[in-house]
């Protein structure tokens, strides 16, 4: 764009020198005409995709393709042509004569301008659609002249001469590179309502305002209120003629269905936006409106339809015919979830958010779109809001960033309803990029939805459900990154829907679609290439498409591949980094076969050269085939891209080694496996080198690790299974094998003397534990010991004897949960759990929970008799022996010991008194004084209850009545 | 008898089942009483002053509204009146003797049945508390004297007019208010109310304009004697002091020999006797200091330089508001009477200064405005250290600068 | 607004109280009027014993430290066109100076019938 306006400066300023001089006189002369009104002009940037109107594109192209050294007037000669009406001012005026006399508020400017922008609609001519359309668009502004708001198509507005405009007031402006240029000068009003579509634009208007101290209105403003309303007046009265002598324009976009026009208003906003989306960027143009034209899964779709229409009881009160729908309702629903259940399962089950809650309000308030950029969240939720009869209210979050605009926003939008013009609708707010949005904002819209929730409940005590019922609104929230730390108590209210990646195919055939209503020259393959270059980002695509479109006029797949956008640059989570490594591009599955040869060359023969483009060009050429090179060249520089965008390069790695044994590559020798080894320590050595000798030139090999084992490990299937290194760390930190080591080393010391001799850890890891845990296993019965057969007794008691030869029990513990399990101590089960091996038959509760016992007394008998045997010796008689005398007589046959002990009945404990004497009298005593003494029975009527303890601590303050 | 004697049996029986071997003279038997209706009485644990008290034939008092926490007064102190609760049993035993009893040991019969008249686990108990003043002042607000001129209906008319009028005599008080008298009279002097009855409230003329004093005798039946405690309204009082002032200045008098006859001689056409007398009561005292008259009879007071140098202070800063300091110390001590020296600590309690602002400002802001909480030296109870009532509600902790600082325990 | 007058006779009784460590209970629908509690007994060092149904309690006499004042109220209300008259006051009728106080846990009573364990 520059490049244009310099050239053409330059010509431009060689031939008008003088007249410029004299113009620049003339301003210093009589600086009258400059007044303060904001501008409206393009500038130099205005070739800006989405920013600007329509306009930039005619320029671009009107120069492109019309001879350069053209100046304004001459461009705009062969208007005249097909433009009869309103054209003869400017005809005359635009030769640059000082001396003519303003016209009245920029008629002829913007005459001016409109016609120098039909060039491209011309040159477009074997679109007869485009003229049929074009038409009345020209007729109708060449009349009007001004200026509402709404109606008015934006390129009309903005004016840049290079020369002094004769036919309206215009304001100088000097570039910082010295060349001048001449805005025209515009009410207010027109551009206040420009404005609010281009901030950026009037942020250059103050600028351009001030710079030239303009100063205020020339005509007083209720001068040019009174302009505005009868042009207004006019134009209705005008348009409404036209649209009378107009057919119904054809639907000419494919994509809008035929709309159902009501009355002629409506045909003419149908209209206007028809001529708009000519000039409109395509992702605008072709945005679905409908329900059916959405690009994006239709179960994703439906889904967030069914929510929305959950809403419609609180919103409209219909109730939804509650009694007859909610089968036919539910069974779709069920049909929908298991056909689509993928999609959306893991966030939340069907009944959660499907149900109502007590206020009739959809148990999930908020739904949360989550999906990467360009995959059409906003327009479903635009398009779903409209379709369930919504009005959108639209705001970003990552624009909006103070609490305080978020609350009055969202408290805007959710309680009120726009009473002004005909769309009286209730709202739907759409937060989007809430994951731009601060943490404040976030707990904002976290404290509305809950703090509703119990305002509700209380609400409802009081039985007047309808009229507090709070945020009766739904609301869709947007985001990129469902992750994001700031989204993580939002996730948890909200009605998740993830966006899967717009399937290619699908979208490859609507941008096909649109390119045949675009008349671009192109074709599915080129096309399907741009998805997969755009990641499936639709509105990359359709911007790429039109970028190209422009630029050449056709679109071929080399275009697709050359051009350098389309791609984002965007922070890519490290998940997602290691699976482009993993995994071959998805569309060049069907020639892997061709791929494999050179994946095959480059894995055998190049390690560490493989980082020269050069070498991979080579290879390639090999094969001999220009569009795989470029293939592989391409998927080398992704991964490379890719990679460099993570920047954790040691993170990267560490994932790389954690992996990629898991990928199921094709490696029958290992070579691959043994190039990627040395690719790893070939990292090793430059982190090392890194860390040591900050030698950080080094860290730019990183990255290439990436790549090597991308042309080493990539297969086609998608490796979901990825895993977060943690090797690393359990390795760094000895963690495992230090406490392996400890927990064997604990068995050992405890265990008897003749186990612990030939216990060494090797032994013990590999050889002894894991089977151990099987042999003291057995399967015993869930039955009372005394039950159980003389084998079963004997195996019991072998097993006690066992855990208590290697010093193993039983003890009980609370999990999380907070129920009491019982698990082995010390665990080995910890330490001898293995990957791949089966998981071990686990006891019951009860069954530990007898061993564990058993062991205890089995220990305490083996002490006794240990006393026993040294009792002479004089050793302390211990707690233990003590106790256990309470029980019964060591018997030789520990088993019926065992259960001798178990068998005895508990017998009832006779009653103590505090000294320990049995309580029997106490009864017996009342009954014999009954019998002794009839009266002193009588006194037997109150008897005395002893306090252990004495208190009156107790003080109340008494009132004065108490003693009255 | 017979019954008596079965009954012995069985007891002894009992007695020996239980082991009682060394059991000596009487038994007693207790039993409720037959008449459970006695419950009138209550238990009330007496601090031995208390009881002295009331062994020489005083009598204590409760005081207060009905909602009022109940405080029981003697003449001079003032307690707290709770109710304490125990865990025991307390069996009240009228009849019961011990063997160090004559009665013990003179009973003819074994076994005497005593009755318990009843059962008690709480009892009451008195603690002794400051008294509670806080309302004696808000009675005597209510009905300001603001000279005789507004005093002319308390006597004249029937009792409606007095009745309206928020008037309290030292009864009144003594009903409403929760301290002991000698602590209300106390109070009383300390805010310098004064008792007046409707004969002294109005000064000398208008006695005499109204008929001299005829009527004093023929007054209503309903009036009484007894006079009202009164406060005097702030203005009123200062316009007295002035005008007393003034007169020593006009005679020449030195404020440490003011002849008080003669002064309330003089100023009684314009103010009522009993309030100049309570004036000069209140700013200065008796001094018995020779004089040249050599007339034994005359009664000489001395005023305190410190009430007169704060009365002029606080008579300064009433009207304005926030003063220069060193202008305020100026006129400060231009206003008071020739002698007396103004200084700063006679502020003390009335003021408040700031010194760092530019200029340094001063200005009313009387201590007994505060709330009631913050001057503790007033709150301890008598008999409780200062420092264990603090202890109670605030933790002591020295700063930097070594200065010990009292922090409240409650977090507010 | 009351002033409850409290006064003391010159010539007032000394009672005493028996004060039980623990509660006197019963079967909720026995009334106690004139029910026997428990006989009282000295011995020859002048301990106090106690024995309630089968409860035997050793006790002490113990000199109050500050005595308690048995209150009687003396009121002289009457009904005055149906609001409350008069004035309420208190007779101090008896001083407790001493009481016996039970406070150790009570032995059982064993009879002789019945062989004692021990």
């Amino acid at each position: 764009m520059d490049d244009w306006e310099t050239f053409e400066q330059d010509d431009f300023e060689s031939r008008y020198a003088d007249e410029l001089e004299m113009l620049d006189d003339l301003e210093e002369e009589d600086p009258q005409p400059i007044s303060k009104r904001r501008l409206s002009f393009c500038n130099d940037k205005r070739g800006d995709i989405g920013v600007v109107g329509v306009s930039t594109g005619h320029n671009i192209v009107s120069v492109k393709f019309q001879a350069k050294k053209r100046d304004c007037n001459e461009m705009f000669l062969p208007l005249s042509d097909v433009e009869e009406s309103g054209c003869d001012d400017w005809n005359s005026d635009s030769a640059p004569c000082k001396k003519r006399a303003r016209l009245s508020l920029g008629e002829n400017g913007k005459e001016n301008h409109d016609t120098g922008h039909q060039l491209p609609i011309l040159e477009n001519e074997r679109s007869p659609l485009r003229q049929l359309q074009s038409k009345p668009l020209l007729s109708h502004d060449s009349k009007c002249t001004n200026i509402e708001g709404k109606l008015l198509p934006r390129w009309e507005k903005r004016k840049v001469f290079r020369r002094p405009p004769m036919s309206c007031e215009a304001v100088t402006i000097t570039r910082m590179d010295g060349q001048r240029l001449y805005l025209s000068v515009r009410a207010d009003k027109e551009d206040e309502t420009s404005s609010a579509n281009s901030k950026g634009m009037n942020k250059k208007l103050y600028r351009g305002g001030l710079r030239n101290s303009l100063q205020l209105l020339s005509v007083p403003f209720s001068v040019l209120r009174e302009h505005v309303l009868e042009e207004r007046r006019r134009r209705v009265m005008e348009e409404s003629e036209v649209t009378t002598s107009l057919n119904r324009p054809i639907d000419e976009s494919g994509i809008a269905e035929p709309q159902p026009l009501m009355h002629s208003n409506d045909i003419e906003v149908n209209k206007e936006d028809e001529k708009l989306l000519q000039h409109a960027l395509w992702v605008e143009k072709y945005t679905p409106r409908y329900f059916t034209e959405l690009l994006s899964d239709d179960a994703i779709n439906r889904i967030l339809l069914t929510w929305l229409k959950l809403w419609d009881e609180t919103v409209f009160g219909k109730g939804l015919d509650k009694k007859k729908k909610p089968k036919p309702e539910q069974s779709k629903k069920n049909n929908l979830t298991k056909k689509f259940k993928k999609h959306w399962k893991g966030t939340q089950e069907e009944a959660d958010w499907n149900a109502l809650d007590v206020t009739g309000r959809p148990v999930c308030k908020v739904a949360l779109l989550c999906g990467s950029p360009g995959l059409g969240k906003t327009t479903l939720a635009h398009v779903i809001a409209q379709h369930a009869g919504y009005n959108v209210v639209e705001m970003n979050a990552s624009d909006d960033r103070s609490p305080e605009v978020f609350r009055n926003t969202l408290e805007a939008s959710t309680q009120m309803k726009s009473v002004l013009g005909y769309n009286e609708k209730p709202n739907c707010l759409v937060i989007d990029e809430i994951d731009g949005a601060p943490a404040p904002a976030i707990n904002v819209l976290l404290s509305v939805i809950k703090q509703k929730d119990s305002d509700a409940a209380s609400a409802k005590k009081t039985k007047r459900k309808k009229k507090a019922s709070p945020l009766s609104r739904p609301i869709i929230c947007i985001c990129n990154d469902q992750y994001a730390p700031a989204l993580r108590q939002l996730r948890q209210v909200a009605f998740l829907v993830a966006f899967p990646p717009t399937i290619p195919a699908r979208l490859a055939a609507r941008l096909l679609e649109i390119s045949r209503q675009e008349s671009i020259n192109t074709d599915m393959t080129t096309l399907t290439a741009l998805c997969e270059k755009t990641d499936s980002d639709v509105r990359s695509c359709l911007n790429t498409l039109q970028f190209i479109h422009k630029r050449h006029g056709r679109v071929w797949l080399e275009h697709v591949q050359t051009v350098d956008i389309g791609q984002k640059d965007s922070h890519r989570s490290l998940f997602s980094v290691w699976q482009e490594i993993f995994q071959l591009p998805r569309p060049k599955r069907k020639r892997f076969a061709a791929y494999a040869n050179i994946e095959n060359q480059n894995s055998s023969s190049c390690t560490r050269d493989l980082l020269s483009n050069d070498l991979l060009a080579q290879n390639a050429r090999n094969v001999g085939d220009q569009r795989r090179l470029s293939a592989v060249e391409n998927r080398f520089h992704n991964v490379l891209h890719s990679a460099m965008s993570s920047g954790q390069y040691e993170k990267v790695a560490q994932g790389l080694f954690e992996n990629y044994l898991q990928v199921k590559f094709k490696d029958p020798n290992l070579e691959v496996v043994v190039s990627g080894t040395e690719w790893l320590e070939f990292t090793d050595f430059i982190d090392q080198a890194v860390l040591r000798r900050q030698s950080y030139h080094l860290m730019a090999y990183n990255p290439f690790l990436s790549v090597a084992f991308h042309f080493f490990f990539a297969t086609a299937q998608s490796n979901s299974k990825l895993s977060y290194p943690n090797s690393q760390y359990e390795a760094g930190n000895h963690q495992k094998e230090t406490k392996t080591k400890n927990l064997v080393q604990g068995i050992k010391s405890e265990s008897a003397p003749h186990i612990r001799q030939n216990l060494n850890l090797r032994t013990a890891c590999l050889e002894l534990l894991p089977f151990i845990l099987d042999v003291i296993t057995p399967t015993l019965r869930p039955v009372n010991t005394q039950l159980f057969s003389t084998r079963e007794k004997q195996q019991l008691v072998e097993l006690i004897d066992t855990m208590i030869g290697y010093n193993l029990t039983y003890h009980q513990e609370r999990n999380f949960e907070g129920q009491y399990t019982y698990v082995l101590d010390p665990n080995i089960e910890e330490a001898v759990k293995f990957p791949g091996l089966p998981q071990h038959r686990q006891l019951t509760y009860a069954t530990k929970q007898l061993i564990s016992r058993e062991i205890e007394l089995e220990k305490m008998r083996r002490a006794e008799r240990n006393l026993k045997n040294n009792g002479d010796n004089g050793s302390c008689p211990g707690r233990i022996s003590s106790n256990y005398k309470n029980t019964k007589e060591t018997k030789p046959n520990n088993t019926i010991a065992v259960f001798d002990t178990k068998a005895k009945p508990r017998e009832v404990k006779p009653a103590l008194d505090f000294f320990g004497r049995p309580i029997t009298i106490k009864s017996q005593t009342a009954e014999d004084q009954e019998k002794s003494d009839s009266r002193q029975s009588k006194s037997s009527h109150i008897w005395f209850r002893f306090n252990e303890g004495y208190s009156n601590a107790v003080r109340k303050s008494v009132k004065v009545q108490e003693f009255l | 008898m017979a019954d008596q004697r079965s009954v012995l049996e069985d007891v002894n029986k009992l007695a020996d089942a239980a082991g009682l071997v060394n059991r000596k003279g009487l038994v007693q038997v207790l039993q409720f009483s037959h008449n459970p209706n006695n419950d009138e009485c209550k238990l009330l644990e007496l601090p031995h002053r208390i009881l002295d008290t009331l062994k020489v034939g005083n009598s204590v008092t409760i005081r207060g509204d009905h909602q009022d926490e109940a405080v029981l007064c003697t003449d001079k102190e003032t307690y707290d009146l709770k109710v304490a609760d125990t865990s025991n049993s307390l069996l009240l035993v009228p009849d019961c003797v011990l063997p160090k009893d004559e009665a013990f040991k003179s009973e003819v019969s074994p076994l005497v049945f005593r009755e318990v008249s009843s059962c008690y686990t709480t009892y009451f108990e008195l603690k002794q508390r400051r008294p509670k003043l806080e309302k004696l002042k808000f009675l005597l607000v209510g009905d300001l004297y603001k000279g005789p001129e507004n005093e002319e209906n308390t006597g004249h008319l029937e009792d409606d007019s007095v009745k309206k009028r928020s008037l309290h005599t030292l009864a009144d008080l003594l009903s409403k208010v929760q301290a002991s008298e000698t602590e209300i009279l106390e109070a009383l002097k300390k805010i310098e109310a004064l008792e007046i009855n409707a004969m002294e409230a109005v000064s000398i003329s208008q006695l005499a304009a109204s008929g001299g004093s005829s009527w004093m005798f023929s007054g209503s039946q309903a009036y009484s004697f007894s006079g009202h405690w009164r406060l005097l309204d702030t203005d009123y009082k200062e316009k007295v002091v002035i005008g007393i002032l003034t007169l020593l200045e006009e005679k020449d008098w030195s404020y440490e020999a003011v002849p008080v006859r003669e002064c309330c001689d003089i100023l009684q056409e314009l103010e009522p006797r009993i309030i100049l007398e309570h004036c000069l009561n209140c700013y200065g005292e008796v001094t018995n200091m020779e004089t040249d008259s050599g007339d034994e009879n005359t009664v000489y007071y001395r005023l305190s330089e410190d009430k007169i140098c704060r009365f002029y202070a606080e008579y300064l800063l009433r009207q304005a508001g926030r003063f220069n300091y060193h202008e305020f110390m100026d006129s400060w001590q231009q206003s008071v009477p020739e002698g007396m020296v103004t200084k700063s600590a006679h502020l003390a309690g009335i003021a408040l200064t700031d010194m760092q602002s530019i200029p340094p400002v001063i200005w009313h802001f009387p201590a007994s405005d505060l709330p009631d909480d913050p001057v503790p030296r007033d709150l301890a109870a008598p008999g409780q250290s200062l420092n264990a009532l603090l202890m109670k509600f605030a933790r002591s902790s020295t700063d930097a600068t070594g200065v010990k600082v009292y922090n409240s325990k409650k977090a507010t | 607004m009351v002033q409850i007058l409290i006064s003391m006779a010159p010539d007032v009784h000394d009672w005493i109280i028996v004060e039980l460590q623990g509660t006197l209970e019963t079967k909720e629908d026995v009334h106690l009027e004139g029910k026997v509690i428990g006989n009282l007994h000295f011995d020859t060092k002048g301990t106090p014993m106690l024995v309630i149904g089968h409860h035997l309690l050793h006790g002490k006499v113990v000199d109050l430290d500050k005595p308690y004042a048995v209150l009687r109220k003396e009121a002289n209300i009457y009904q005055y066109e149906g609001i409350r008259k008069g004035n309420t006051c208190y007779n101090i009728c008896a001083l407790v100076k001493k009481k016996i106080i039970f406070k150790t846990r009570p032995k059982p009573i064993v009879f002789k019938n019945m062989p004692i364990t021990r």
